[in-house]
Formats: C-alpha cells, sequence, structure tokens
C-alpha cells in the first residue's frame, strides 16, 4: 500500500482521500437515512458515480480529472441531501420537532463536508508530476 | 500559473454558489407562501387604500400601542394571579411577609415553563422570572444560589431532553441535593425564611410525556420512567430541604408547580411541606407568583383537572396512546411505522376511549358516590390513595362561606341559582368562584339504554369581584336545562332528560359537590356508608327536584343551521361510524366502556389491559378511500390496492360560472343598499361568485399556510393566520407589530413613517417591534373560572392581531386533558368538556370582537400527541358529544367562534379533516359555524413527514370535510387540475368552500382599508426578487467561468496530445 502511494503528488493523494471519505459518507448515509423520507437516492447514485469514475480515470492514468469529478459529484449529492432533509430542519427551526438535531445528524454533514473541502483541496493541487 | 489559479477559483467559487443558490431557489420557490407568511413578507398591494377612520370597520379601543401592550401584560398578571391554585398551606405558611429572604431552589426556578413546544411556544423576551417576580414583590432571593443555578459550570443542570432521530428523552435535569448544598454554604441561614423549591415540567406540540424512557422513577406501576413524578434529585432536594428545615436552619418549605398539566401529588402529602401552589405555565403573566406569594393577591384558582396520587391509578392511561391492528397485513393495510420525526402507524393504529363518560373527576366522584351508597361491583376503592386535589379544588387566602343558597326555575329550561358569598377572613380579601354541578338521575333508563351518568358534572359557575373581609356578595348562576340532558345514542338517538330527582349543587371542587349530593340524599332518605365518605358534605347547599322523561325538548339545536340558513338541525346520532359497538364494519369487535353498574371491570395494567380492537376488510375499505391515488408516498409506492380504490366519480353536470364580470367586490358583500348585512345565503353571493375564475378558486383552496390567498378578481386582500392557542405572543409575528397592514401600520402610515417600499422610517414608533402578548396555559386560565377574566385576554389578543393586521388565530385549543401525559397541556384548558367549552367561548367572543376568527383546534380528539396522525379514535357518542365536542360546540353557539381547525385524528376510521359528520352535520348544522376548516399542518397527512399519507385536501373539500389546507402542497402541485372537467359535484363542493373562505374574509378585520375604489395587487416579494436577481448574476459567472475552463482545458489536452 506504501508503495502505491509513495510516488504520488499531493492532489492526487487528496483525491483518493476524497474518494475513501466519499465511500464512508455514502455507507453511513444510507445507515442513517435509509430507512427514512429524507434519504436521497439520487444523492447516493450521484456520489457512487462519482467515486466510480474517479477509479477509472485514476486507473487508465487521467487522475487529472479525477479531482473535478469528485468535486462535482460530492457537492450535488450534499446538495440532493440537503434537498431532501430541509423540511426536517425547518421543522426542528420552528421549534415543532422538539428533540433538536441529533448527532447522527451533525455527522452526516461533517463527513459531506469533509467529502467536499478534500474534492476542492485537490483540485487546487497537481495531481500529476 | 497565476491565471490558471484564478480561473479555477473562480469556476470552483462560482460553481458552488451556483449550486447553493439553485437548490435554495428550487426549496424556496417550492415554499414561497410558507417563507413570506413567516417572515411577514407581502405578497400583494392593497391598491387605494383607505387610511380614514370610516374604512375601520374594527376599531381598537387603545390609543397607542403600548397602551395595548401595557395591558396586555397587565392581563397576563390577572389571569396568572387568579388562575394560579394553592394546594396546601398549612399554619399559614403564606403568605410571606414582604422583606423575607427566601432561597429559591431547583433547575426551574432560574428557567421557568412560560409556554409549551410549538404552536404553543411563547416568547420569553418579555416574560417575567420568579426572582425577578419575587424580588417586585418585595422578597430577597437568595444571590449564592442564584449565582450558582445561572453559573457555566452548572450547565448541566437544566432542564432539557436527550435528542435522538425521532424519539426524545425529556430530562429535568435536576441538580442533586449533595451539589445545591456544598454550593449554598450557609446561605440557607441567611436566607431561611422560606426555602422556595420549583418543580417544572414541559411538554408541547408533538410531545406527549409518557414515553417511559424519560427522567423519573420506575416504581413498576406500568408506567416506566415517570416524567410526571419526582426525579431521584428532585426527592434528593426535598429530602435535603427538611433537614434544614428540621435543622432549623429554614423555616418553611414552599412548592412551586410550574407545568401546564398536573404532577403526580403524592408527594405534596408530605407533611413537612408547608405550602403548595400550581402556576401552571407562566406566559409573559410572571410577576403574578410574587405578588401571591407575599399576600398581595389572595389565590383564588381552581384545578381544571384532578391531580392523582400516582397516575398509575388512573383508568384512562391503560387506553393512551397508539396499538397496531394485529391482522392488518390480512388486509393490505400497511402498518410500517414512519420513521424521522414522527414514527408512526398511520393506517394501522387505535385506540379506544374505553372510559367513555368516566374521565377526570367524573370518573373518581362517581366511584367515590357509589362506594359511599353501597352500590355492588365498586371494587377495590380507596378514594384518598387515587386522588391528591380533585377537581375544581382551590385554596384561599380568604376564608369564605356560602349561605342562602336557592335553587329556582326561571324559564321554560332556565334555572337561577342564588347563594351569598361572605368573606370571613379578619385579613385577607380575595375573590371566590362559585361553580355549580347537578347530579343527574342514574335510574332505569339510563340503565336500560347504555347512558353513564356520572355523579356530578359541571354546569356553570360565577366569580365574586374582590371581597373585602367581612364583605357579602350575592351570587346569581343561571342554569340551561340542557346541561342536564344526556346524550342517547341507542334508543332516543339525541338528548333525553331522564326520569328522576336531579340534585343542583355549588361546590367548591367536585368532591365537596358529590358529598353536598349525598349528604342531600342522606336527608331524603337514601342510606350512605358514612364510614367510605372523604369529608363533609353539606346538605343546605344541594337543592333537589324531580324531572319527567322528555326526548323532544332538546330534539333540535338551539343554532340556527349554516346549511341552508333558516332551520335547527334535528339532533340525532351522527358518529355511530365512531362507535365501534356501532360502526356497519366492526365485523366481530365489541368493547365494553366503563359501565357505572360494574366498576371491577376497569383494568390497570398498563401492559395488558388495554382494549383490543382487530381490523376488518370494511374498515381497511373506508381508510383507503381518503388516500390519494397512487401517490408514491412513503412506504406507499404501490399506491391504494386495487379492490380498495374509490376515486371521486366522473359525472356530466353543469360547473359552476367562472370569470363572469359583474363589478362586485368582496367589499359590497358586507352590507346592501339598505345597510343590512348581507346573508351568506343571499343569490348575490351566486353572482358574486360567478366572477371568480377556476384559477382563482384553486389558488385559494390550494393554500392555507398561515393565510388565506387574495384574490385580484374581487379585491379579496389576503389574510394572515397565525399560531397560537396562547396569543400571538408565540414564535410567529417575529418583527412584533409591523407586518405592513393593520392599525400598527396604519398609525405610522399616516404619521409619514413608512417608506415607499414598506419599510419603516426611524421615526416609527420602536414598540411596533415588540412581542405581542403572551398568556399563561390555558389550563391557567380555566382555573380562573372567571368568564369575564377570560373574555378580557381574548380581547387582548384580538387586538393584537388587529394591530398586527391579522385576521386569524390558529387557536384556541380546545381539546380535553385526557390524560396527564398529553403533551399539550397548555394549549387546552381541561379534563372537563363544559369548562372548556364554557372558558373557550369566552375567550372566543373576545378574540372574534375584534375582526379576528379563532380556528379553534384541533377539532376533535387531539388528545394525544405522540401517535396522533391517522389513529382510529373508537369513542362513544355520548362521551364524544357531552366531553370532547362540547369545547368546540359552546365557542361557536356561545362565542361566535367563526373557525376551525381539523384534527389529525380519525373518527372511528374517518379522517377528523375529511369528515362530513362532523364539518357539516356537526359544526355547520347543529352548531351552526359559519366560517371555514383548516386542516391541521398538511405536510403531516401527505406523506412528507415520513409517514403513510392517510389524507388528500381534494377528499377533504369532496366529503364536506375541510376548505383549505395548512399548507401549500396542493397548490403548488396542483392537486385540483384534474377535476376541471368531468367533475361537476366535485367543482361545486370547491365553488361552496370558496364561498366560505371569501365569507369569513368580509367579516374579517383584514377589511380594514378595504372600500369599493381599492384593488388587489398581487406582487413577487422583495425576498424572492433579491434571491432571483443572485440567481441570475451567479448563473452567468458560472457560466463565463465553466466556458473559461472548458476552452482551457480543450487547449491544455491539445498541447499534451502535441507534446505526445
Amino acid at each position: 500500500m506504501k508503495k502505491l502511494f509513495q510516488d504520488k503528488t499531493k492532489g492526487y493523494l487528496f483525491t483518493v482521500a476524497a474518494m475513501v471519505f466519499a465511500v464512508v459518507t455514502g455507507i453511513v448515509y444510507t445507515v442513517i437515512y435509509s430507512s427514512t423520507k429524507y434519504y436521497s437516492r439520487e444523492g447516493i447514485a450521484i456520489i457512487c458515480c462519482g467515486v466510480i469514475l474517479s477509479c477509472v480515470l485514476l486507473a487508465f492514468k487521467l487522475q487529472r480529472f479525477a479531482p473535478a469529478v469528485m468535486l462535482v459529484s460530492s457537492f450535488i449529492a450534499l446538495l440532493f441531501h440537503v434537498y431532501y432533509i430541509y423540511f426536517y430542519i425547518s421543522s426542528v427551526v420552528t421549534g415543532i420537532q422538539f428533540s433538536g438535531f441529533p448527532a447522527s445528524f451533525f455527522v452526516n454533514f461533517v463527513l459531506f463536508g469533509i467529502t467536499l473541502i478534500l474534492s476542492i483541496i485537490s483540485v487546487f493541487l497537481p495531481t500529476e508530476k | 500559473m497565476k491565471v490558471k489559479l484564478v480561473r479555477k477559483l473562480c469556476t470552483v467559487v462560482s460553481f458552488l454558489a451556483a449550486g447553493t443558490l439553485f437548490t435554495a431557489t428550487v426549496i424556496t420557490q417550492a415554499n414561497m407562501k410558507n417563507i413570506s407568511s413567516v417572515f411577514g413578507a407581502k405578497t400583494f398591494n392593497v391598491v387605494n387604500e383607505n387610511l380614514d377612520e370610516e374604512s375601520e370597520y374594527y376599531k381598537s379601543d387603545y390609543d397607542s400601542l403600548s397602551d395595548l401592550i401595557e395591558d396586555g401584560h397587565n392581563t397576563a398578571t390577572e389571569v396568572l394571579k387568579e388562575g394560579s391554585v394553592l394546594l396546601k398551606n398549612n399554619n399559614n405558611a403564606l403568605p410571606l411577609d414582604k422583606g423575607s429572604k427566601v432561597s429559591l431552589v431547583g433547575v426551574t426556578s432560574y428557567d421557568p415553563v412560560y409556554g409549551g413546544t410549538g404552536s404553543g411556544t411563547i416568547s420569553a423576551a418579555d416574560a417575567v422570572s420568579f426572582s425577578t417576580s419575587l424580588e417586585n414583590a418585595g422578597l430577597e432571593v437568595n444571590p449564592t444560589l442564584t449565582e450558582n443555578y445561572l453559573s457555566e459550570d452548572w450547565a448541566q443542570y437544566k432542564r432539557g431532553n436527550d435528542e435522538n432521530f425521532g424519539a426524545t428523552v425529556l430530562k429535568v435535569n435536576e441538580a442533586p441535593w449533595s451539589v445545591v448544598d456544598k454550593a449554598a454554604g450557609d446561605s440557607f441561614v441567611q436566607y431561611g425564611d422560606a426555602a422556595i423549591f420549583t418543580v417544572g415540567r414541559v411538554g408541547g406540540e408533538g410531545y406527549d410525556l409518557n414515553s417511559g424512557n424519560n427522567d423519573g422513577i420506575d416504581n413498576n406501576d406500568g408506567l416506566g420512567n415517570d416524567y410526571l413524578g419526582l426525579t431521584e434529585n428532585e426527592l434528593s432536594v426535598l429530602e435535603g430541604l427538611k433537614e434544614k428545615k428540621a435543622a432549623g436552619e429554614i423555616s418553611k418549605i414552599i412548592v412551586l408547580i410550574n407545568y401546564a398539566g398536573m404532577l403526580e401529588g403524592s408527594f405534596l402529602q408530605d407533611e413537612a411541606i408547608d405550602a403548595a401552589l400550581w402556576v401552571g405555565a407562566l406566559g409573559i403573566g410572571g410577576n403574578a407568583v410574587g405578588q401571591l406569594l407575599t399576600g398581595e393577591a389572595s389565590p383564588s384558582g381552581r384545578l381544571p383537572d384532578t391531580m392523582w396520587m400516582d397516575n398509575a391509578m388512573n383508568p384512562v392511561n391503560v387506553n393512551y396512546g397508539a396499538f397496531i391492528y394485529d391482522n392488518t397485513d390480512e388486509f393490505d393495510v400497511p402498518s410500517d411505522v414512519g420513521t424521522g420525526m414522527y414514527p408512526e402507524a398511520t393506517m394501522a393504529s387505535y385506540v379506544v376511549y374505553q372510559e367513555g363518560m368516566y374521565l377526570g373527576y367524573r370518573y373518581t366522584e362517581t366511584r367515590y358516590e357509589d362506594l359511599v351508597l353501597g352500590t355492588q361491583n365498586v371494587g377495590d376503592y380507596t378514594y384518598n390513595d387515587v386522588v391528591a386535589y380533585p377537581f375544581g379544588y382551590g385554596l384561599s387566602y380568604a376564608n369564605f362561606e356560602l349561605s342562602n343558597y336557592s335553587v329556582k326555575k326561571s324559564g321554560d329550561r332556565e334555572y337561577t341559582v342564588t347563594v351569598d358569598v361572605t368573606n370571613t377572613s379578619d385579613r385577607f380579601s380575595g375573590k371566590y368562584s362559585v361553580p355549580v354541578y347537578v347530579s343527574k338521575p342514574y335510574g332505569e333508563y339510563a340503565k336500560k339504554n347504555g347512558i353513564q351518568v356520572p355523579s356530578v358534572e359541571l354546569v356553570n359557575f360565577e366569580k365574586t369581584k374582590e371581597l373585602a373581609p367581612g364583605e357579602t356578595q350575592t351570587m346569581t348562576i343561571t342554569l340551561d336545562e340542557k346541561f342536564f340532558a344526556s346524550y342517547d345514542s341507542n334508543d332516543a338517538k339525541g338528548y333525553v332528560l331522564m326520569d328522576g330527582d336531579y340534585y343542583v349543587t355549588v361546590g367548591g371542587s367536585a368532591h365537596d359537590a358529590v358529598n353536598n349530593v349525598l349528604a342531600a340524599k342522606e336527608a331524603n332518605g337514601v342510606a350512605i356508608q358514612r364510614d367510605f365518605m372523604v369529608g363533609e358534605g353539606n346538605a343546605s347547599l344541594a337543592t333537589s327536584f324531580a324531572l319527567n322523561f322528555d326526548k323532544d325538548k332538546y330534539a333540535y339545536s338551539d343554532a340556527v343551521s349554516m346549511l341552508d340558513g333558516e332551520s335547527n338541525a334535528l339532533v340525532t346520532n351522527l358518529f355511530d361510524f365512531a362507535d365501534i359497538n356501532k360502526y356497519e364494519g366492526r365485523g366481530d369487535n365489541s368493547v365494553e366502556y366503563y359501565n357505572r353498574d360494574n366498576w371491577s371491570a376497569v383494568s390497570f395494567d398498563m401492559e395488558n389491559g388495554h382494549a383490543v380492537v382487530k381490523m376488518t376488510e370494511q374498515m381497511a375499505k373506508d381508510l383507503y378511500a381518503q388516500v390519494p391515488d397512487m401517490t408514491g408516498q412513503y412506504n406507499n409506492t404501490a399506491g391504494v390496492p386495487e379492490k380498495y380504490q374509490q376515486p371521486i366519480p366522473e359525472d356530466d353536470g353543469k360547473y359552476p360560472a367562472y370569470d363572469k364580470n359583474a363589478d362586485i367586490k368582496l367589499i359590497d358583500m358586507r352590507y346592501d343598499e339598505e345597510g343590512n348585512e348581507i346573508s351568506f345565503f343571499d343569490p348575490k353571493w351566486d353572482e358574486f361568485m360567478d366572477q371568480l375564475s377556476w384559477e382563482d378558486t384553486t389558488n385559494l383552496l390550494g393554500n392555507g399556510f398561515h393565510v388565506t390567498e387574495p384574490v385580484e378578481s374581487v379585491a379579496k386582500p389576503g389574510t394572515k393566520d397565525e399560531n397560537g392557542p396562547n396569543g400571538f405572543g408565540g414564535w410567529a409575528f417575529t418583527n412584533g407589530y409591523y407586518t405592513g397592514t393593520g392599525y400598527a401600520y396604519r398609525t405610522e402610515k399616516i404619521a409619514g413613517h413608512v417608506n415607499e417600499d414598506g419599510t419603516y422610517t426611524e421615526d416609527a414608533d420602536p414598540t411596533g417591534y415588540a412581542t405581542m402578548t403572551g398568556f399563561p396555559a390555558n389550563g391557567i386560565v380555566a382555573a380562573t373560572f372567571n368568564k369575564e377574566l377570560a373574555n378580557k385576554a381574548g380581547q387582548i389578543i384580538g387586538e393584537d392581531g388587529l394591530w398586527a393586521g391579522c385576521s386569524g388565530l390558529y387557536g384556541l385549543g380546545m381539546n380535553i386533558h385526557r390524560s396527564p401525559y398529553l403533551g399539550r397541556t397548555c394549549e387546552y384548558y381541561s379534563e372537563c368538556g363544559t369548562l372548556t367549552g364554557i372558558m373557550g367561548a369566552a375567550e372566543t367572543k373576545g378574540v372574534e370582537s375584534k375582526g379576528v376568527h379563532v380556528y379553534n383546534k384541533h377539532c376533535a380528539l387531539n388528545d394525544q400527541e405522540f401517535t396522533r396522525h391517522g389513529i382510529c379514535n373508537w369513542i362513544s357518542e355520548q362521551a364524544l358529544r357531552e366531553i370532547y365536542l362540547r369545547g368546540f360546540e359552546l365557542p361557536i353557539t356561545e362565542g361566535g367562534a367563526f373557525n376551525t381547525m381539523a384534527s389529525f385524528a380519525r373518527f372511528g376510521v374517518q379522517s377528523g379533516a375529511a369528515c362530513g359528520a362532523l364539518a357539516e352535520d356537526f359544526l355547520r348544522g347543529e352548531c351552526g359555524m359559519r366560517g371555514i376548516i383548516v386542516t391541521d399542518a398538511y405536510g403531516d397527512m401527505n406523506g412528507s413527514q415520513n409517514i403513510e399519507p392517510y389524507f388528500e385536501m381534494v377528499y377533504g373539500i369532496y366529503y364536506g370535510g375541510s376548505d383549505i389546507p395548512d399548507g401549500s402542497q396542493p397548490q403548488a402541485e396542483e392537486h385540483f387540475e384534474k377535476y376541471k372537467k368531468n367533475y361537476s359535484q366535485m367543482a361545486w363542493r370547491m365553488r361552496n368552500a370558496a364561498k366560505r373562505v371569501l365569507y369569513q374574509t368580509a367579516w374579517s378585520n383584514a377589511m380594514n382599508g378595504m372600500t369599493t375604489e381599492s384593488e388587489i395587487e398581487k406582487i413577487v416579494p422583495e425576498w424572492q426578487k433579491a434571491l432571483f436577481l443572485a440567481d441570475k448574476i451567479v448563473y452567468v459567472l458560472f457560466g463565463i467561468f465553466a466556458v473559461w475552463t472548458v476552452i482551457a482545458v480543450v487547449k491544455e489536452e491539445k498541447e499534451r496530445f502535441a507534446k505526445r
């Protein structure tokens, strides 16, 4: 594993990190929300497509496009997440949902956020030597 | 390189901004009406608005806003002063001397409960805390304790909840005595005139208190960790205070109960507790607490609910919550529990109101009377183990004696009760309310026909003025004989006066009343078992008389029906379908409601004691009839099973006329040329309605999220209809009174303080940004037993609406405190339908007097929160009418309530919002309700909240249930478009609903400023204009940068290819 990454650029590594976090985000998101109305299948599909396409690009030495793919997919997935859960958020904000936001709510947003930030950073870093 | 970085930066930033704005636009567009409503953004303008006095059809009694706000504060304080109930006062521990040094103990002492959650929220901005209240009243409060309770180090000691997605664990988080004692040091000695320990609980919209997992002690009574008992830490504080008292460090222990409902009262029996005062939820009237504790005012409230020793002794709790039909699979009815906010099975849950008529005091006092009368099958029942403080109980610092009691028949159906009330105290002035109870005969007719007759029932009351020591006031209280009648759903199918002796008595409490009746019965030769009596009765305060059987006298309603405008409706069975013993599709189901002849059958088994009902095929069919076809919503992707599909039938009938120009505006529909009110049934309304287009109609009926829509073609202004049940001082109106319409706006407009764009200049009265009055919990309003004060509170709410340009109130709350664990006790009045109805009528009348229409809610059976969506409530018609609907009936018939909000719950299998028997036959027919019915939050019913969809607005209107949704989805999703052709029946129902919306607007303060010259002009709200502008700019920028990037990448790839 160490050998696999030893000669890679920072952009490449950040891209891979973004892909790993995207997978984790997708799994956690599915575990928490899949049985609820707030689950976005579109979001999961897009983030999966993003990860798969990035893998393909890396495999075919087209890694320079992978950060953009990850950025677009992770951001659109986040927007779908927001779109599906805003109703719940509004209920909490207006006080109808007395319990407030549970930890799982924040965990999801933090994971989406980390994935997006890693993707953004990787866009600005060189992916090839 | 730098150019590349700039390009990337621009592209990424513009991409993120464009995506964010796109999503924001999609979301806000779908909820545009709601957002504008919440933020008070104008969606229409009145052209040629008249600011002259002659166009003020509803006038204010106040010259300035500050006068109104001050009176609002004073009235809220007065309500709390008269509604707080003194539960015990051993050795005259209260009142405290002014200047006394007191220690305020308990987390709630420093974090008072002002209201509830959700629609019962009260803004704390103008609320008065306990310490401020006590200091204002001249008491000195222990600063050491105050400092510690409010310190960051004690942040963990604050009432709250553990957050869980869809499951909340309510926490008292009381600071344990060891921590309090250590922090207090020797300050208790210095501030030891009294220790005031506040016990607080809070519930509200969406939150009952009976999860069994909350903060509380599980004493194995089946209630789990009981949030309404004391927690271990609270008990430790109480024990600690008792030790201090025993050691002479503090002189008295006073308990304040700061919860809208009733806690379990067993702990108050402890002799070491000197005094206890129930203060409900305070609203902004908190100053009253200090005034009561120091004797500036004498308590005069009476409990609106029974306070049980232990809630496990309340049999209602056995049948509280929701149960799942265990055979739903046989009928393809989904029983999946929704996840997320509302984990409910909305198509498969039920509860039986098995207690029937025996709710609260109607149970405790009837079983007690039967025990004393030696009736068979009373079972094991010890009154003192069951009741801590009865309904109607309340002490005062003053002492009162009742004398010269008499009851005279004063008309065909009127009785006049007179009684002298004398304040025998030599020190304290005070008020005294005189509740009147009736005891009906429980004879052969009742037994034969299954009519249940509680031992005593409240029928009316009045309250004295402030009586000085030695002063006497003769109270005259009028009774309507109709309250002596019982509903017979089996034989007469109507209200009947039964043969036999009726006793009328004045309380005190319901327990005093039944003791008076027992004493009078004994005097009349009836044998009673005195050993079982708890307390003494006073036969001189009870009068008996005989009535003959009569089933005709009250066969017709008093109100003129709003179905035809001229008849009185025949009162007959309307809700057989809600009684599992009468419902045609009941199959083999039957339930034994509680019966006075067999108390032994009452179960206290919280786990298995509930009444069980099985689903039948007819139930499934009836349930599915109300579900939209193929909605594709949560767990309903397959839609309605084919065998159950019952779409609204097509027809080839004639549609109403649309788009005709008769040049009639809504303002013209108030009075005719002779100055007479134009009736709802006047033919002119037909001509008027023909002017509306199909789109006008669907707009009007498709969106009702805290508004009714403006209609340009007939110059109908939009209206604002806002929460809540305790006044407008909750979460709405974040900009105070300045909403762009209403008295506050008009006053500033005339003064030249409103800019062209509708914003206010710096010279505008700053009080316009103040929060409106939030009243104490409605249980406190009820506890005042003061109709005039309730009416005054209603007038303040109406004035607040008038000044803020709000013509609808989502309230008052008329459901019943069926269980102490009901989350929304703060919004509702009482366990007694009659008290609810009488006080609700008085308050409603005040609200309506200012052109603000109430939407009394939630009609009906919304007597729980956790599992209220779609639940099938099975109930006898007698209980439904005499308890649960009375709270809605009297505000309409006596208080002039225009509108009603429907319930999430079902009557049997029939959704409350699509129940023609309720809406048409009862509310409009029997009660003569003139206005509209709005659904409860529409998003909770159509699957949006991650629960099975169980109601659709189209069906609600077709079945005659509702007129508008509390939501905008039907408008945004164009639910009505399908009915534009080939559905004339549907179109006529839509026409009638639209007419009702327009009629109620015509008779509201929304018409202030409208003249025959006025027009309505719809506008895009400012916030949306800004959003659209931002969209355009960002999309263009993103487009430019994206093209730049594509060109650059293509160029790079070409260079790369060339290099290779």
